[in-house]
Parts: C-alpha cells; structure tokens; sequence
C-alpha cells in the first residue's frame, strides 16, 4: 500500500534531504532509494520529483553536477549543501514534535 | 498507437514545455537521463526493447502533466509566450494611434483607420485560437487571445449600431462598469483561490471600493485620491496574485488586466458617444498610455525573476497606472449628466463583463480537468 498523494507531495522535500545526507545521488536512483527505504509506500513519480529537485537548488539546499557514465550519457547528480543538512535537522525535529503531539492527542504514547 | 505514445514521449514532454531554450535543454537533458536509466533497468530485468520503452513512457506519466510541473519551478516565461500574450491589450492602444494620426492626416477616412486594425486583430486572434485548439495545444497566451477573438468583434459592433442608440444617460453606466470591472476581477481571484479568507478580504474591498467610489460621485472626496485605492489593489491582485498562483499564469495575469482596461475603454466610447464636447484625441491618448503601460507591465513582469524585480515593475504600473486613470477619469466626470436608464446599462455591462471573464474561467478548469494526481 502507498502513501496518500497529498502526504508524499507535502513531505517530498524532507525525504529528498534525507536520502541525499546519506550520498550523493541522480534523480532516478533518489526515487528508487525513497522507494525501496519505505518499503514502496512513499512512491515519488517524476513530476514531483523533479520541481522539488529544482526548487531545492534553487534554495541552495542542494547543488547539482554532471558526471558522465560509462556508457558515455550523462547524467546530473545532486549532493546536500550544509544549508541542506540544517533544514533537515530542522524539519525532523519539527516532525518530532508533532509526532509526540499528536500520539498523545491520540491517547497512544 | 502504443508504438506512438513510446517513441513520442520525451518529445511531446519538450512541445509542451514553454521556457527559454537553454532552461528547456537543460530539463529535457535530466528527463531525458531519467527516462532511458529507467528503461536500461527494465530491459535489464528481462524485457524487449519495445516493452521497456512503453512501459517507461508509462511509468513517466501523461507528458502535459509531467511538463506542466517541471516547468513550475522556473517560472519565468519565454519571450515569445510573453509578447504573444500581451498582444490582444495593445490591439486597442494601436488603433486608437492610428485613429487620432489619420485624423489629423486624412479626416475622411477616419472610420475605415479605426474599424481595420479591429477586424485584422480579430480575425487573427480567431485564426490563432483555432489553429492552437485544432493541434490540442494549450500555450499560455491562449486564454488572452480567445477572449480577445470573441470581445474585439463585441466591441466593433457595440460601437457601430448599439451604443448610439441605447445609450441616453452615462452617469450611472460609468459608476456600474467601475463596480463590473472591480467585481470580475475579484469574482476570478476568488473561483482562481478558493479560500474563504480570500473571498472575505475581496467582498469587504470590493464593498470598500464600491463606498468609495459612491462618495466620489457625490463630491465628497477628490477624484485624484480616489482611483488609487482601486488601482492598487486591481495591479496587486493582476500581477501579484494571478501568476503567482499554483493554477495562475502570466495570461491570466494579462487578461485580468486586459478586462480592467477594455471596461474603461468601453466607458470612454459610451462618454464620447452621448457627448459631443469630449475631445476624442484626448481620451484616445489617456487610454493609449493605459493600455500600452499594462503591456509593458505584463511584459516586465513575466520576465521578472526575483521578488525584488516584480516588486518594482508592480510599484511601477501602479504609479503610471494612477496618472493615466486620473486623466481619463477626471474628462469622463467632467461632464456627469442627470438621466439614468439602470436596467439597459446593468445588462449590457453583465454581458460585456461575462464576455471578458468567462474565457479564462472556462480555460482554468479546462486546465484542472486535463491535470489529474502526479503521484503514482
């Protein structure tokens, strides 16, 4: 099962931050990567992935670079800024936050 | 036409995308990686070439849906979708050039410099939008110049047969074209934002321009002060709001403004059609610089890139925009008349207005309906 639309679209950003503060990587493999962390339950489609990716740079959040496969194509890879790695830590304690919130809102924790 | 849809893709996700060239080649280079890594994979997994490229073009999505987002990010328009858009609103500053030269030059032919341009304009405009929709291609200056095909052919007629004859009083025509012209404007921010808070804040600034403009009419308040309060918030929602907005863009930025200005034209025909005295080379020129001004607006604008550039071209129109409505305001108001026939006026007016905004509205959903989830 996958995660709402709305819900991958609205946290697209943070996930894209946290698989790139593992490695640097291209835009297919960080729509793999989110794939296969979540077990297939966030699914990020190429016309999300790619504006965030833009809009993220454009922050300078994250830099891109091309580099050039064996195969001869090119691709162009992305790696996290240290901007990029601040507004992380933000955003997952932000979620932190509002996770413990609303567990015990919900009489969970 | 599973063997089109495979081979096409990256090319019709290219068609649809409208950016500057080197913007364009560097996000169809980065798609264009993506889309055959995606393919090596799955040939790679056991699959024919041709399955892998179909199944690709699959998993990639709808190309108009996979172009429209990848161009949200950079949003600044091509030149030539800007010009294009902005031209329907400098149809009407050309002509009346060409109306006060040939004036001047050759009285008797004034008529046919006046009404030409209009038809030429028209007839382009249609030849345009129908060319556009016959090839199922929705560029942004296309919601400007379907409003366009169908107002300049209402206009020429208006102004030929029906404005002389229907036409006794102008008083109240001018106070209901100004609450028409405010009143569309808010009606699209609010279909265009939906939010109730949105909706709030324009009923209580339409009622506050309303107000305002009922107290100019009386005489309590000075003419020149009162345009700016609805001058800046017409230029504010145009420019700030429309393309800015998630489902707005810079055309229906242009028509916004398109609309406001087409209506005070409207107004300057009914004036100097019921009076004689008017000096038709004065409201001409007002309306000239009021017109070409949006256009440029329009222009600037999209090609702005920075918040701090569309804050000056913004602070910009409203200024010149503040002159040039002053000029054309303050001729109209100089010669107020007491008879007022409301019922025919009330009507003509909701006929224009809807003429003016139901193209963009018809266009945005159309835009909506055509834009189903991204997300697989």
């Amino acid at each position: 099962m996958s995660a709402p639309t709305e819900l991958v679209k609205g946290n697209a950003t943070v996930l894209i931050l946290s698989v790139l503060a593992r490695e640097d990587m291209h835009g297919y493999r960080i729509a793999r990567e989110i794939d296969r962390i979540s077990e297939g339950y966030f699914i990020l489609g190429e016309g999300t992935l790619y504006p965030h990716l833009h809009q993220l740079e454009k922050d300078q959040l994250i830099e891109g670079y091309w580099e050039t496969m064996p195969n001869g194509r090119d691709r162009k890879s992305y790696h996290i800024t240290d901007k990029g790695r601040a507004e992380l830590a933000r955003r997952t304690e932000e979620w932190r936050k509002f996770q413990t919130k609303l567990n015990h809102s919900l009489g969970l924790a | 036409m599973i063997k089109e849809r495979k081979m096409d893709f990256l090319k019709e996700v290219e068609k649809r995308l409208d950016l500057q060239k080197q913007e364009k080649a560097r996000i169809m280079k980065e798609v264009s990686a993506h889309y055959h890594e995606l393919k090596d994979e799955l040939i790679d997994s056991g699959m024919s070439d041709f399955d892998a490229e179909f199944e690709a073009s699959r998993r990639m999505g709808y190309p108009d849906v996979v172009a429209a987002r990848l161009q949200s990010v950079p949003r600044v328009n091509s030149w030539k979708s800007a010009i294009l858009t902005a031209l329907p609103m400098l149809t009407l500053p050309v002509t009346a050039l060409i109306h006060v030269l040939v004036k001047a030059l050759l009285p008797s032919a004034v008529m046919v410099a006046w009404i030409l341009p209009m038809i030429i304009m028209s007839i382009v405009a249609t030849t345009g939008t129908v060319h556009a929709l016959r090839n199922e291609k929705r560029p942004d200056w296309l919601a400007a110049w379907s409003a366009a095909a169908i107002v300049l052919p209402v206009i020429l007629l208006l102004k030929l047969y029906m404005i002389p004859k229907l036409y006794n009083s102008w008083y109240m025509a001018i106070t209901i074209l100004a609450v028409y012209k405010h009143g569309s404007i808010i009606a699209l921010a609010v279909w265009l934002f939906r939010k109730s808070r949105t909706a709030v804040i324009a009923i209580v600034a339409c009622a506050v321009i309303g107000l305002w403009r009922a107290s100019v009419h009386s005489g309590q308040l000075d003419i020149n002060v009162a345009v700016i309060v609805p001058l800046i918030l017409m230029n504010a929602i145009a420019l700030k709001m429309f393309a800015d907005h998630e489902y707005g863009n810079i055309s229906q930025s242009a028509l916004c403004l398109f609309n406001t200005y087409i209506l005070t034209w409207f107004g300057i025909d009914l004036v100097n059609n019921l009076s004689q005295q008017l000096s038709m080379e004065s409201l001409a020129i007002s309306a000239t610089i009021g017109l070409t001004i949006s256009g440029i607006m329009i222009l600037l604008y999209s090609r702005a890139d920075t918040v701090r550039d569309r804050l000056l071209v913004l602070i910009l129109g409203i200024f010149l925009s503040i002159g040039t409505i002053q000029m054309v305001e303050n001729a109209i108001l100089g010669k107020i008349t007491g008879n007022r026939d409301y019922v025919l006026i009330l009507i003509m007016s909701a006929i224009f207005s809807a003429l003016v905004v139901l193209p963009p509205v018809i266009f945005g959903i159309f835009r909506k309906r055509r834009s189903p989830e991204i997300v697989r």
